[in-house]
């Protein structure tokens, strides 16, 4: 079985990859990011992950890009948000991996709860359970 | 020929409710696990309760949806999520219906998305329940 730092750990291995790097000033985290950063960063989290035969999870790929003073009030940089999720979903759409598999299930603009803008790829995160047990 | 005909007819109609039903059943499990889960769990707290109450689930049969086929339970202080709630699953039902029978399970408020951007699950983990119930009470 899979656990949740093993999922994430299998979605950034696809996107550890120079051409991420070339995008972001930034760096990519698993789990948790620091607070009041000031550079373009990826951060790869969890909704959930289930315990089936075919294990099934849902993953947050989000990007997170210093905000823009425009007309006064500080937005989102969409521009860089937008650079950063095409390359990202070049890597992570329909994606067959050795021991799991991907696929895109939506890509929004959103907020954090704190009230920043971020850009949020979720994806369907699918691994063939070798120690499923249905006895 | 005729009779034969009617017979299957009613039989399949038969048949097709039965599923509806089982498929609400198994729909009510799924919104009341939703509705239960804490912020402890992974979920969403309690501020208004607008949230827990707009989570609800309804079945759309033969273009119609049933008074028995609607489960939003009021709680709290709700009362505007839980109007919102029912709303969007009467609005998703009239754009999704082609004459199949299918289950429709939201959260009825704007930002249950957000809250799942930042990873609180508000029914996405449910909904992962949704075939192993819908089976569990198909072989009963």
């Amino acid at each position: 079985m899979k656990d949740c730092f093993d999922i994430v750990s299998d979605v950034v291995s696809l996107i550890d990859v120079p051409a991420v790097h070339s995008v972001i000033t930034g760096k990519i985290w698993k789990h948790f990011m620091p607070g009041n950063r000031e550079a373009s960063d990826i951060i790869v989290k969890t909704l959930f992950c289930s315990n089936d035969a075919i294990q099934h999870g849902i993953v947050n790929v989000k990007i997170h890009c210093p905000e823009i003073l425009s007309g006064g009030q500080w937005i989102g940089d969409l521009k860089a948000m937008n650079t950063i999720s095409e390359v990202l979903t070049q890597l992570l759409d329909n994606r067959y991996a050795e021991s799991f598999w991907l696929d895109i299930d939506r890509q929004n603009v959103s907020r954090t709860l704190d009230g920043k803008s971020m850009y949020v790829i979720r994806l369907h995160y699918y691994s063939y359970n070798a120690e499923y047990k249905n006895i | 020929m005729k009779n034969i005909e009617d017979y299957i007819n009613k039989t399949f109609n038969e048949w097709v409710e039965d599923i509806a039903d089982t498929m609400f059943d198994a729909g009510k499990i799924i919104v009341d696990r939703a509705r239960a889960q804490t912020k402890a769990e992974g979920g969403f707290g309690n501020i208004t309760y607008n949230l827990r109450s707009s989570i609800g689930c309804v079945v759309v049969s033969n273009h119609h949806i049933k008074d028995e086929h609607v489960y939003f339970p009021k709680i709290g202080k709700g009362d505007e999520g839980h109007a919102a709630g029912i709303a969007y699953a009467r609005e998703l039902a009239l754009l999704m219906d082609d004459g199949e029978t299918f289950l429709i399970f939201v959260a009825g408020m704007e930002y249950a998305s957000i809250l799942e951007d930042n990873e609180i699950d508000v029914i996405s983990g449910s909904w992962e329940k949704f075939d192993k119930q819908f089976k569990a009470l198909l072989r009963k």
